[in-house]
């Protein structure tokens, strides 16, 4: 059945329950007697509950990344919890807690290690030029989704004609096993980062793994072009590439 | 920040308002729901994490405007539904094995045509990819106004957002149909 707007904004409003009686039975009237009309009503019922799904898995996907709150955050929030108090009665090993957080800061550009989480599979995207290695790549794309990046990485390896999305997904499980070099060449491939709908994605977790292997000034072309742009990651980075430590 | 500001705030789609308040009230839910009602850790957790599910979603379908008292209250107070439901769940199963289970129950999520359809709508959005994936989500899931998600993608207006909604959702029909078909659903039957 061809798309049309209207049926669907009355799709949307018997869903959400909004019909008026009258208009509720002549839309399930209609449900009855126009099949084109019912398929349509079925397809877009099912796309609807998959959209609200994968919006769910999202949220407690980051919730489930919030329990694995990062070093420096946890820093930060003894500090604030305990004050100074707790400094006072432990002198001593306040003092070495100072020496590591100094020494800590010292050695992270001040970049909290949240930004170094993997990307996560519920935002899963394709690159939108997806090709038959799609097919072979879910296998890998399941061991990504489990969290066991060794498997997925043999498996994304073993493709020999890799498109846009293998490349990123490829980087990202180097990215989670700290293997930042490896990562930075998968997410550098020229396809990638030109023209394919995940290059954003790219270029971020390209400049993460330039600062992680401390690269500050090409992260910093990476960071810039970011916060240039009109992607999710504009912000996050314009506020990364202002780190003084980074611009060192 | 006052708490009847986080929901507004939430409402607005300021999810580190929702992650405030999830760190904020984490140690002391789980703490409270372990020694109440002699769960595990990892239930507590679980249950955590569906309270503040619920909380967000009542946040955002408009059910939850304004709270009569502390989101801590709230939340705890969803939790112990939360742990109701879960022993209510476990008694049910408690002594059934598959076969003794009804067959609807004991069969495999994925035998069921309508779960394989939900399996294949979320795959199709998936390769639907950005930035229709994200305009959809705002939508549907987090019901975020036309309006407020054209100002959170750098659409226009309204009415161009709302044409582009249209059109991502037309885009991800012809993915789940091509998808469809590569299974062999027949999506009228189910």
């Amino acid at each position: 059945m061809k798309f049309n707007n209207k049926d669907i904004d009355l799709i949307e409003t018997y869903l959400n329950k909004e019909l008026g009686p009258q208009e509720e039975d002549a839309f399930e009237t209609r449900l009855q007697t126009d099949s084109d009309f019912k398929e349509l009503f079925d397809e877009v019922s099912i796309l609807i509950m998959g959209i609200q799904q994968t919006g769910r898995e999202a949220v407690l996907s980051r919730l489930r990344e919030l329990d694995n709150i990062t070093v420096s955050e946890s820093i930060n929030q003894y500090k604030k919890n305990s004050g100074l108090r707790l400094i006072r009665m432990y002198s001593p090993y306040a003092a070495a807690a100072i020496v590591f957080l100094a020494a800590f800061l010292w050695i992270n550009p001040g970049i909290p290690l949240k930004n170094y989480s993997p990307y996560s599979y519920n935002t899963f995207r394709s690159s939108g030029k997806e090709s038959t290695e799609r097919l072979h790549s879910i296998s890998g794309l399941s061991d990504y989704q489990e969290k066991d990046y060794k498997k997925a990485i043999k498996k994304f390896e073993s493709i020999k004609i890799k498109n846009d999305t293998i490349w990123f997904y490829l980087g990202n499980a180097y990215f989670a096993r700290y293997q930042f070099k490896k990562a930075l060449s998968c997410y550098e491939q020229k396809p990638l980062l030109n023209g394919s709908e995940l290059s954003y994605d790219a270029k971020w977790y390209a400049a993460l793994s330039l600062i992680a292997t401390k690269k500050h000034h090409k992260a910093l072309d990476y960071l810039k072009d970011l916060s240039e742009s009109n992607s999710i990651y504009s912000h996050e980075a314009h506020q990364l590439s202002q780190k003084r430590r980074l611009q060192k | 920040m006052k708490e009847s500001n986080i929901i507004s705030e939430i409402k607005k789609g300021n999810q580190m308002e929702l992650e405030k308040v999830y760190l904020k009230h984490k140690d002391a839910f789980r703490s409270w729901i372990v020694s109440r009602f002699k769960i595990t850790q990892d239930d507590a957790t679980e249950i955590y994490h569906q309270s503040i599910l619920s909380f967000y979603e009542n946040i955002i379908g408009g059910k939850l405007i304004k709270l009569n008292c502390s989101i801590k209250t709230y939340l705890f107070s969803v939790g112990k539904n939360k742990v109701f439901d879960l022993r209510r769940k476990q008694n049910r199963l408690m002594g059934l094995d598959e076969n003794t289970l009804p067959k609807d129950t004991a069969r495999s999520g994925s035998d069921d045509p309508t779960d394989q359809l939900l399996i294949i709508s979320k795959q199709a959005l998936l390769l639907l990819g950005n930035p229709c994936k994200t305009l959809l989500e705002l939508y549907y899931y987090h019901k975020q106004s036309m309006q407020q998600i054209a100002g959170q993608m750098g659409y226009k207006n309204e009415n161009s957002t709302k044409n582009q909604k249209y059109k991502c959702l037309n885009k991800l029909r012809e993915i789940f149909r091509t998808e469809v078909q590569k299974e062999k659903i027949v999506i009228h039957e189910v």
